[in-house]
């Protein structure tokens, strides 16, 4: 295909490697590396998805005329020379392993992109990572000009970047402030997680959600590690190794603070659906009580961080990217509490969606460049019209995939029922009743999400107000933890229903990608039961039609013979596995757990 | 890690193979692999107090095009035949009774698994001799894989001990200039992009 100018965006090497392929102004696709490697977080080089976004535009990569990396290696290699070597003597082994992992691969990047498009290293361009965060927030939400806020646990020296953005005359970001390494929210809320015995970078969500069970006793003791000034954080150094990606974060001095850290394996007895949780022991309540006191005095310094960048940008709208901004309780109480009218965050605000931050901010430097046009941005990835598994399921033996379940599956099923050609009124009809039936449904259709979250392409869906059919979830489909909530997907005409209208207004787009919590109105508390946090909030997705047809209408049926057409809705995944991506992965998922029925584009197979 | 890396390949096989009823038992191979993956993970979290065990390998190696047929077909089968081998030994050298029945369990479907592919090799290569021209070619390629991977180790040992020395050098001489380094960096803050 003839483009006169493609920008191919690339974000690799710590995790989350995706690619972003921008043409002639037109976003055409974006998917993470994972979802083809089955390596969730999949840090590699994106070699898969890169092929995805040329496939999807028929580009070779030789038409490929700049490839932009999110950020400069160079500069962060500086940093963490420089930053190990001003903790001298103390950090020898962090030191020989960043060394060695920066010489023998990072810092080649340039060239591993030329051999790669086989394209001239004048072809390739560096990006700030904050630039690229904002960038991916700003130059696609619907704000002519906003104050922006990007958060992770560290860039090139930035670990929060306080920026304004401008659309009126010519688009262009300027960074008003910022917060530098090593004093970074992200690494302090990341190293809490690797102590509540989680995975940092990974599991924050667990901490997000264990926190609803604790209660604040150890906010005193945090605010001896950390503090604020006008917007500048400072975190004391003695009590983390930053240094040691991956590793243990936290110091022998940050254990006498907060005692012993839990074991992973160790299980948390916190559930959702239970209330009585008195006869814990000590140390449970203490893990829950610290995951609350990070929690809050996250959302307490974020505030503060907010109240400081309205100070500078004086703008009522917000924009806001990086890792941090995947704490939905975070930003429910930047909305609730903080100066802005709007907020705006982006499908995958992490450094997986900074490969399109990075495209945008290269392809803006041309002051005179058109807006850029996209679909759905929250749907970019693979869309698989490949039906040969239905053949293929004609020459499976019930009886040799039976043995091949996660222990626990008690179904009994001797055969597979697919049913096809059915009108999609049959469809809807088929699902809703299975539904209503407590039966599980898994729905495979279109694009894959461009976020983590799944929308309603690649979802597993069960009725909210069925606390029953949710343990199942929980224990033989997704082994999940019993103290994280399940999200749910309402259509707009049903969202008063559930939430005081007053606070849903502002945030119409975190609302469509779940990335903000609410509280549940009383009288329909009972219809959406099983998705509700013990704090009596629910993380909603608002999906009009415009949104997703095919996932509105089955919302809307169900809605018809429920009396609120809401779903409960969770990632069609295997524990420790990203999204499924193809439909063959969706159908080894339906067959090894507990899922009764896939629905995979206008193809239903069921369990009998 | 292992498993789990050879049910995703599997998978990736799948899209480039066209007779329904091999795709149905490559498929059927996957889902053993993901059940095999996540009954060593089940173990490994038993016998381990290291946060989350990732249960998925990065690749060396990665076979995807239709052109690669064959070759994925070779790897499959001589994969299989290694790992059956290795489990063997495992499972000998393992006093623990549970992870000794694991790999012995899991050792039966891999025996399945290198039957079927060498069934499927030989009709798809025609003849004993290219079949073992294309196997020799396969284990030269895991012996020089082998060898990088040895002096990998050996280049990591004296790269370790040359960055452990540079980093007293540095330290000594420029640990000062680069704390204060890092406190002008904090004032560096307005920035028009």
């Amino acid at each position: 295909m003839n483009y006169k100018k493609s920008i191919l965006g690339i974000s690799s090497n710590y995790h989350d490697s995706s690619a972003a392929l921008l043409s002639d102004g037109n976003l055409i696709a974006f998917c993470k590396e994972e979802r083809f490697t089955r390596i969730k977080h999949d840090a590699s080089f994106p070699e898969f998805a890169i092929k995805y976004c040329l496939d999807k535009a028929k580009l070779k990569p030789d038409e490929i005329d700049i490839v932009v990396y999110y950020e400069e290696p160079a500069v962060k290699f500086s940093r963490v020379l420089i930053s190990a070597l001003a903790e001298f003597p103390f950090h020898v082994t962090g030191f020989i392993r960043a060394i060695r992992t920066w010489l023998t691969d990072r810092i080649w990047i340039q060239n591993e992109i030329c051999a790669h498009f086989e394209i001239h290293p004048s072809k390739v361009r560096f990006i700030p990572h904050h630039v690229s965060h904002a960038a991916q927030c700003f130059f696609v939400s619907p704000f002519m000009e906003s104050a922006i806020l990007t958060i992770d646990a560290v860039g090139e020296w930035n670990t929060v970047g306080f920026a304004y953005g401008t659309q009126l005359t010519h688009k262009k970001i300027v960074q008003l402030d910022c917060n530098i390494y090593p004093h970074s929210l992200g690494l302090l809320y990341s190293a809490f997680t690797s102590f509540l015995g989680f995975e940092p970078n990974s599991q924050e969500c667990n901490t997000m959600a264990l926190a609803a069970f604790g209660k604040p006793t150890y906010i005193d003791n945090i605010y001896k590690i950390v503090s604020e000034t006008n917007g500048n954080i400072t975190v004391d150094q003695s009590y983390f190794h930053f240094l040691d990606e991956g590793n243990k974060l936290f110091s022998k001095k940050f254990i006498d603070l907060f005692g012993s850290p839990r074991n992973s394996n160790e299980p948390l007895p916190f559930d959702i659906y239970e209330s009585d949780y008195s006869n814990f022991s000590e140390d449970h309540l203490r893990f829950a009580d610290i995951a609350r006191s990070i929690q809050d005095v996250l959302e307490e310094l974020l505030l503060k961080s907010c109240l400081y960048l309205y100070s500078l940008a004086k703008s009522d709208n917000l924009c806001i990217a990086g890792g941090v901004a995947l704490n939905v309780a975070a930003i429910s109480k930047i909305h609730r509490f903080g100066p802005f009218k709007n907020i705006y965050i982006p499908p995958d605000p992490g450094d997986g969606g900074a490969a399109i931050g990075a495209a945008l901010a290269e392809y803006y430097k041309d002051n005179a460049a058109e807006p850029i046009k996209f679909n759905n941005i929250q749907y970019l990835g693979e869309e698989s019209y490949d039906l040969r598994f239905v053949e293929m399921l004609k020459h499976l033996n019930a009886a040799d995939v039976k043995e091949y379940l996660i222990p626990g599956v008690e179904i009994s099923w001797n055969s597979i029922e697919v049913i096809q050609n059915i009108s999609e009124v049959e469809l809807l009809d088929t699902c809703v009743s299975d539904l209503k039936s407590g039966r599980i449904l898994a729905w495979f259709q279109g694009r894959a999400e461009s976020g983590p979250r799944a929308l309603g392409n690649r979802s597993i869906l069960a009725d909210p107000g069925n606390i029953q059919t949710a343990i199942r979830l929980s224990k033989k489909i997704k082994l999940r933890e019993a103290f994280r909530p399940y999200a749910i997907s309402v259509t707009p005409e049903d969202l008063n229903k559930l939430f005081e209208p007053s606070q849903t207004e502002g945030i119409d787009y975190p609302l469509k990608w779940m990335q903000i919590t609410l509280p549940v109105l009383e009288e329909f508390r009972s219809n959406v039961k099983a998705a509700i946090h013990i704090d009596g909030t629910v993380r909603p997705q608002v999906c009009s039609l415009e949104d997703n047809p095919g996932f509105y209408k089955l919302l809307r049926a169900y809605g018809l013979q429920s009396g609120i057409s809401a779903l409960l809705n969770t990632s069609f995944n295997e524990k420790g596995y990203p999204l499924v991506n193809t439909p063959d992965e969706a159908l080894l998922s339906f067959l090894r757990t507990d899922i009764d029925t896939l629905v995979i584009n206008d193809v239903v197979i069921r369990k009998k | 890690m292992v498993e789990a890396d050879s049910a995703w390949q599997l998978l990736k096989a799948l899209e480039f193979e066209n007779h329904e009823p091999y795709r149905a038992k490559l498929f059927i191979n996957a889902l053993e692999e993901v059940h095999h993956a996540f009954l060593f993970k089940s173990m490994a979290n038993k016998f381990t107090r290291k946060s989350s065990i990732n249960i998925a390998a990065r690749r060396d190696k990665i076979y995807i095009s239709a052109d690669h047929d064959i070759r994925f077909k070779v790897a499959h089968y001589l994969g299989e035949k290694n790992v059956y081998g290795q489990f063997l030994s495992y499972a000998n050298a393992i006093k623990n009774e549970e992870v000794k029945n694991l790999f012995l369990g899991i050792r039966g479907d891999e025996e399945e698994h290198q039957h079927m592919a060498y069934l499927h090799l030989k009709e798809k290569t025609g003849s004993n001799f290219r079949l073992n021209l294309f196997i020799l070619r396969e284990y030269l390629d895991i012996a020089y894989n082998d060898f990088v991977r040895f002096g990998k180790s050996i280049g990591d040992f004296f790269s370790g001990i040359i960055i452990f020395v540079l980093y007293f050098i540095g330290g000594v001489f420029f640990g000062k200039l680069c704390r204060r380094i890092i406190t002008l960096q904090s004032k560096r803050k307005y920035l028009e992009l």
